[in-house]
């Protein structure tokens, strides 16, 4: 006792010291003027800092803060840029990714940006367009408004290695390596046995080197649609063009190189081996050619100068027709809301100024040449500073290998040639399907009837169905959100009221009865306040957007139970996510049994327990963050230690996150090794057990098996049905690993209910789909718990009772 | 449990759970183990053909410049080559690149023996063009033509520079603020030398051990230093002043240079003004390529600055000379013994780590989160479990239910909701929206603490009730010291889940100063990319408190269990 008080105390005692430290560091660090709020990826804060000093400098009273959204893609995972939006207090400049500007915009998160630059149209400073590549600007264009400035971009080419073309006979006459020139050429050279190898026969073939792989690298279904003339999207915006005739072809065309290299699988495999960096495979010889974008020409500068490569334009289907690429990049957006859109714009202003730009640049160079590696030049979207960086760095930098500076001219001269992804908003929708249907045509098996056609039309059929609903809304009324919040607060205040009036006029117990339910209410009462203000109203909240459309930046329209239908209908990802987590509840039990049998070792009274007990709960400490980072490197399957470990004792490992078949049997590997932190939890129950009980079963000659099974268990079940419970909630909710490591891959195999429900709610922005598919899930799991607790009477054996 | 029995089922009992835990504890500890070891990796170490589990030990190099032993001496079949068409051919290859290899001057090889450097160019030249040569030409007849086609002196020049170390400084650059750098070209002081440089190296004590020697490439001069460490004692230096003209807003500089990957320190030190600027650490002379080292002048918010730290500070110290309106730079490098090259490079990936994030701010954060909401979610959790547990009251079975219902609600739905409360109540970008909620009980921890109080027997309450207790005193004075252990438990999980949580954070700070450990940490795997080594490094430092807290609470803990058995 004496020693929980004085925990206690200590605890109060820190917390104070603590509480004293924050007050007097202030938690507000800024003082008077402006503060400009800069979100930009991390990794070109350091490039900006000397400008933003020297804007400071001409700008006296405002402060450029700069925040770094601290996600991975601030596209993909944009919960913290939507909150921000929605919450009123976006930050005044966003760099983002270019082709979810229109999308975004569509949603009215953006400001557009014309009066800004006709306002400009005088200074010899302003931002015109006719200095931009025109795809590059108008890929930040939604309904002819100008959205954002368009700043970094990139495109695509085809990568080749000289020596592995000659040695496999691709020559000219003067014994010079020839790139293939049209598809047909294409899928002959990857097919070419000098080019492409293979070891082993029958079932263990296996891929090793491969002339071409159609994906690998950075092409997408995008590029051989646009090669073939497809469109993706019509021009009105308002048909879905992802079944058409030319993207039909292009996904047969991409469909037949992974048949002739032995099947998707096979690739994947070979694939999956496959790492970045130093063991770049293209750079090792295991990929011949590959189409990628400019953003690897660094890579190879560091990595391997030396190595005898070439870049040509991808080849088009026809060699006739102008090489073309599909271009990418960044822009900046000022968003809806945003405290200081003026002075935002005048840093716009100067960040895209060629000075600037040759200025970052500078920085950049340092900034890779202080980690020892060469700099090769980004491209920008406006024209002069492209060809400006271009001049500096390559041309007039005697340094520089000349096959870099003819490799970087090759994707300068496409850019104006380069498409970009259709401007809808439903681009996100239509990335994601172009992607499903080229996995699920080249994964589909000649037997079970997905065609290139098919898998197409599965996809437009979903991305027209979401666009049909923003051309034409069919929606009921409007949700008005203050209205519901007077609802909720009014039915609790009224039930509050009633309750009282029934307490106090119908209560029929005694003083005593009375007074145990008065110290109930107050010793409840903390959960209570904290239900009502910060749990109620926001689950509240999604039963009602479950009913409805929300993007969290328009407002919602109910539109009765047509998320559910479609959930159980026409959503194949509902049933494979739901699958998914299904098969990972298979490692509650198998955590339960681990936790228990480590917690029986170390409830036995050993020296130097503590070290034990350390090195087994070691791995609940590891973050999460660390642990999905050390798996990563553990399940790799050529260079992690788990395939290693096997091969010593004659197992070859399979590929673990990189196989559908087995990322999810490694994810429930990666949690058992977590199973320490419920061995606290068991310890618990067993240190509770009266060790009378024993004596009494020992002196009636139980052995250990029969204790275990007649006393240990049954002691044990509130703590089993505890572990139970929480560990199928916690399942059902499983998260981090498919977050932190898989993104739901491969083949969708680790999309679990929650992630998929969080990209709906944000990747795709539909909240009011994720609400409905998050009552389905609590559903499920209500109804799980229910027949738990029923079941639970039967064999959970409590003290107290 | 193992007092009952004979003695051998005793010994035997004992046998089995001893080997079960060191078995068991062998497993647990592996992937941590390679944590360990990844961590104390250098960048391109990480990339091995095969699991390494023992870093590499830095080489001992009293010498240099030298030819690197590393890549060996062997010489390898390339991959797809028939191993029988290797067998025949093997042999030829060294003759067949001697002549080309003895064509390089002796003085190429640095400090290295001859014989020595000649070997292990053959190997490195060999490694270069192996992959070139068609599989078919493997044969006796075509190899040699081929080796000859393929290694010409281009291609020597080229493999040798690739295992020639040596420490190489090229231009300086010092940068004013406002500024965007001056970019100085500084040669060797060597007589005769005709290249134009904007200053001259000059050794700084004349020892024989050192002499720099110019090299100019691709239109660089570089300055190459040479030392034998054999001779002279722990320090080589060399100096140079230079033309700068803006001294008094100097603030920082920067050296182009290649590690001879000696792992020795290289310092700095820029005599400016009057006033005397030392690095702070060492720069270690571990890499092969050319980089930037970045050299910054203290200033005043050298603190609160919150961008990856990528530069190496100094400290001011007191000026010797009178340098007036003038620049010296003195480069030195430090001869460190065999445990200090091993120590600067197990450590050096925890000193990057910690020199690039503002490590202890962010501890100091997540302290505070961590010591409030373990307070806070003991106190409320135990308070509400009491209520449901062991109290009658109207309503509590609906409560309960809703309680329970509230956890099958995935988080990331109310997500946006939640920030909407947080955003009215202007607790948006500030550290309460992490800790107050803790102050409503945990479900998870009610839950939990609820089906133990369940099991405490009603006696002992009543005989509470009977001396005169009330509801508090007996919560405080009876439930929840035989609850204890469980408290305890919960006091670890909320430790490990706010010490860890990175979401709460991510959605609700947007100051990086108010970062806590988590976020810092994810932020910094955003920008470390790659470098699994540094990573490593900062997660197992983020981890280290925790293991050292719970290896000495656990005792005190695991005490606090042993008593609570409750006697039925």
């Amino acid at each position: 006792m004496g020693r929980l008080k004085r925990g206690l105390l200590w605890l109060g005692a820190l917390l104070a010291a603590a509480a004293i430290y924050f007050a007097l560091r202030g938690e507000n660090a800024g003082g008077p003027g402006i503060r400009l709020q800069y979100w930009t990826d991390p990794a070109s804060m350091r490039a900006s800092a000397e400008t933003f000093e020297n804007y400071e400098r001409e700008h006296p009273g405002v402060k450029i803060v700069v925040g770094q959204s601290a996600a991975r893609n601030l596209v993909e995972d944009p919960q913290r840029v939507l909150c921000s939006i929605v919450g009123g207090d976006p930050p005044d400049i966003i760099v983002f990714d270019r082709y979810a500007v229109g999308e975004w915009a569509a949603r009215n998160a953006f400001m557009p940006l014309d009066d800004f630059i006709a306002t400009d149209a005088g200074r010899t400073d302003g931002i015109k367009k006719d200095d931009y590549y025109a795809n590059c600007w108008d890929e930040a264009t939604y309904k002819s408004k100008v959205y954002g400035i368009p700043i970094g971009t990139d495109d695509r080419a085809l990568y080749y290695n000289k020596d592995m073309l000659i040695k496999a006979g691709y020559v000219n006459g003067k014994n010079e390596a020839v790139p293939p020139k049209n598809w047909k050429e294409l899928r002959e050279y990857a097919k070419n046995p000098k080019l492409s190898r293979w070891e082993g026969e029958g079932a263990k073939r296996k891929l090793t080197v491969a002339g071409f792989v159609p994906n690998y690298g950075n092409a997408w279904l995008y590029l051989y649609g646009w090669q073939n003339k497809a469109k993706f999207m019509s021009d009105d915006g308002k048909t879905c063009l992802l079944n058409d005739k030319p993207v039909v072809e292009a996904l047969q065309f991409m469909k037949d190189i992974y048949d002739d290299l032995g099947g998707a699988e096979q690739v994947y495999a070979f694939q999956s081996g496959l790492q970045g960096g130093e063991r770049d495979p293209f750079l090792t010889g295991k990929v011949a050619m590959k189409i990628d974008g400019n953003w690897t020409l660094g890579g190879i500068a560091a990595y391997k100068p030396d190595l005898n490569f070439g870049i040509a334009p991808a080849p088009m289907k026809d060699e006739n027709d102008h090489p073309i690429s599909w271009l990418g990049g960044w822009a900046w957006v000022i968003p809806k809301g945003a405290k200081h859109p003026q002075e935002a714009w005048d840093l716009i202003r100067r960040m895209a100024s060629v000075e600037t730009a040759l200025h970052m640049s500078e920085v950049a160079r340092r900034n890779e040449v202080s980690q020892g590696r060469p700099f090769i030049p980004g491209l920008n979207a406006n024209r002069k500073v492209t060809e400006a960086l271009f001049k500096k760095y390559m041309e007039d930098d005697p340094s520089v290998d000349p096959k870099f500076a003819a490799g970087l001219k090759v994707f300068i001269d496409l850019l104006p040639h380069s498409k970009y992804r259709p401007v809808t908003p439903v681009g996100q929708l239509l990335w994601n399907q172009h992607i499903q249907a080229f996995e699920n045509c080249i994964f589909a098996k000649p037997g079970d009837g997905t065609t290139a056609q098919s898998a197409l039309d599965a996809s437009t059929a979903v991305v027209q169905r979401e666009l049909d609903r923003i051309v034409v809304p069919n929606n009921g009324p409007e949700v008005s959100w203050p209205v519901i919040s007077a609802i909720y607060f009014s039915v609790l205040v009224l039930g509050v009221i009633a309750f009282a009036i029934w307490f106090f006029t119908r209560f029929t117990g005694n003083r005593q009865a009375r007074a145990e339910a008065y110290a109930g209410w107050i010793f409840a009462s903390p959960w209570m306040i904290g239900f009502v203000v910060f749990t109620g109203g926001p689950i509240l909240c999604s039963l009602i957007m479950a009913f409805c459309t929300y993007d969290a930046l328009a407002p919602s329209h109910f539109v009765g139970v047509r998320n559910f239908q479609e959930v159980f209908t026409q959503d194949p990802l509902f049933w494979k996510s739901l699958y998914n987590t299904v098969f990972m509840v298979l490692g509650v039990p198998l955590g339960m049994v681990v936790g228990l049998g480590v917690a029986m070792l170390l409830d036995a009274n050993i020296r130097h327990i503590a070290v034990y007990r350390t090195l087994f709960y070691l791995p609940s400490i590891v973050p999460g963050v660390a642990s999905a980072l050390l798996w990563m490197l553990i399940f790799n399957p050529n260079e992690g230690i788990l395939n290693w470990g096997l091969a010593k004792i004659g197992i070859a490992g399979p590929n673990w996150l990189q196989d559908p078949n087995w990322s999810k049997p490694a994810l429930i590997v990666q949690g058992l090794w977590g199973a320490g932190s419920g061995m606290i939890v068991w310890l618990a129950g067993l240190k509770a057990i009266p060790p009378d009980l024993y004596e009494a079963a020992a002196i009636d000659g139980a052995g250990p098996v029969r204790r275990f099974f007649h006393i240990t268990l049954p002691m044990l079940t509130p703590y089993i049905f505890f572990n139970l419970v929480m560990g199928l909630i916690g399942t059902f909710q499983i998260f981090g690993p498919a977050y932190l490591m898989t993104q739901g891959g491969p083949v969708n195999s680790t999309l679990f209910y929650a992630y998929y429900l969080f990209n709906q709610a944000f990747r795709f922005m539909h909240m009011g789909y994720a609400g409905a598919l998050a009552w389905v899930l609590f559903a499920i799991v209500f109804v799980l718990t229910l027949y738990q607790l029923r079941l639970s009477k039967r064999w959970v054996h409590y003290q107290g009772d | 449990m193992q007092e009952y029995g004979t003695r051998f089922s005793r010994n035997a009992y004992r046998l089995g759970i001893y080997g079960a835990l060191i078995s068991g504890a062998v497993m647990f500890s592996i992937p941590f183990a390679y944590m360990i070891s990844t961590s104390l990796k250098e960048d391109d170490e990480q990339v091995q053909k095969d699991v390494v589990w023992v870093p590499r030990l830095p080489p001992s190099c009293p010498q240099s410049p030298y030819i690197d032993s590393r890549g060996g001496t062997a010489l390898t079949k390339p991959d797809g080559v028939n191993p029988e068409a290797w067998r025949a051919v093997e042999a030829l290859i060294a003759p067949a690149l001697a002549p080309v290899v003895n064509a390089v001057p002796a003085d190429q090889f640095g400090t290295t023996p001859e014989a020595a450097g000649r070997a292990l160019l053959t190997a490195a030249l060999w490694q270069d063009i192996a992959g070139k040569i068609p599989d078919d030409k493997f044969t006796a007849a075509a190899l040699p033509a081929e080796i000859a086609r393929f290694a010409d002196a281009d291609q020597v020049d080229k493999s040798l520079t690739r295992i020639f170390r040596a420490i190489d400084i090229g231009t300086v650059s010092l940068r004013a603020a406002g500024e965007s750098g001056v970019l100085l070209r500084v040669g060797a002081n060597i007589p005769g030398a005709t290249d134009p440089v904007d200053a001259n190296w000059v050794i700084s004590e004349a020892v024989e051990a050192a002499t720099l020697s110019r090299r100019t490439q691709k239109g660089r001069i570089d300055t190459e230093l040479h030392y034998d460490f054999k001779e002279a004692g722990g320090f080589i230096g060399m100096e140079t002043e230079l033309p700068f003209e803006n001294t008094a807003s100097l603030k920082t500089f920067s050296l182009r240079l290649k590690g001879d990957a000696s792992w020795n320190r290289l310092w700095t030190v820029l005599e400016v003004d009057g006033k005397r600027y030392e690095s702070k650490t060492p720069y270690l002379l571990f890499g092969k390529r050319y980089g930037e080292v970045f050299f910054q002048l203290p200033s005043p918010d050298d603190d609160n600055d919150l961008l990856i730290r990528d530069w190496i500070t100094t400290r001011e110290t007191a000026g010797k000379f009178n340098t007036k309106g003038r620049v010296y730079l003195t480069v030195m490098v430090e001869n460190t013994s065999g445990w200090t090259k091993t120590w600067d490079k197990f450590t050096y990936n925890y000193r990057q780590a910690l020199h690039y994030i503002p490590f202890w701010r962010y501890v100091l954060t997540s302290l505070f989160l961590v010591c409030i909401n373990i307070f806070l979610s003991i106190f409320s959790s135990s308070l509400v479990a009491y209520a449901f547990a062991r109290l009658n009251w109207p309503g509590r079975n609906y409560c309960w239910a809703l309680l329970l219902a509230t956890v099958m609600i995935p988080g990331q739905v109310t997500l946006i909701p939640t920030f909407l409360i947080i955003k009215w109540l202007g607790w948006f970008n500030t550290l309460k929206p992490l800790w107050v909620g803790h102050a409503f009980g945990s479900v998870f921890f009610i839950f939990m603490l609820r089906e133990f109080m369940k099991g405490i027997p009603k006696d002992l309450e009543d005989a509470a009730k009977i001396d005169g207790c009330n509801y508090w005193q007996i919560y405080w004075n009876v439930i929840l010291p035989l609850v204890r252990p469980t408290l305890a438990a919960i006091g670890i999980f909320t430790f490990m889940g706010t010490w860890n949580d990175f979401m709460g954070p991510l959605m609700f700070l947007s100051d990086q100063s108010k970062y806590p450990l988590s976020l810092g940490l994810f932020a910094f795997q955003t920008v470390a990319g790659g470098n699994q080594g540094m990573l490593m490094a900062a997660s197992l430092l983020m981890t280290l408190p925790v293991i050292a807290l719970f290896f000495v609470a656990q005792r005190h803990f695991i005490q606090g269990l042993a008593f609570s058995g409750i006697k039925g």
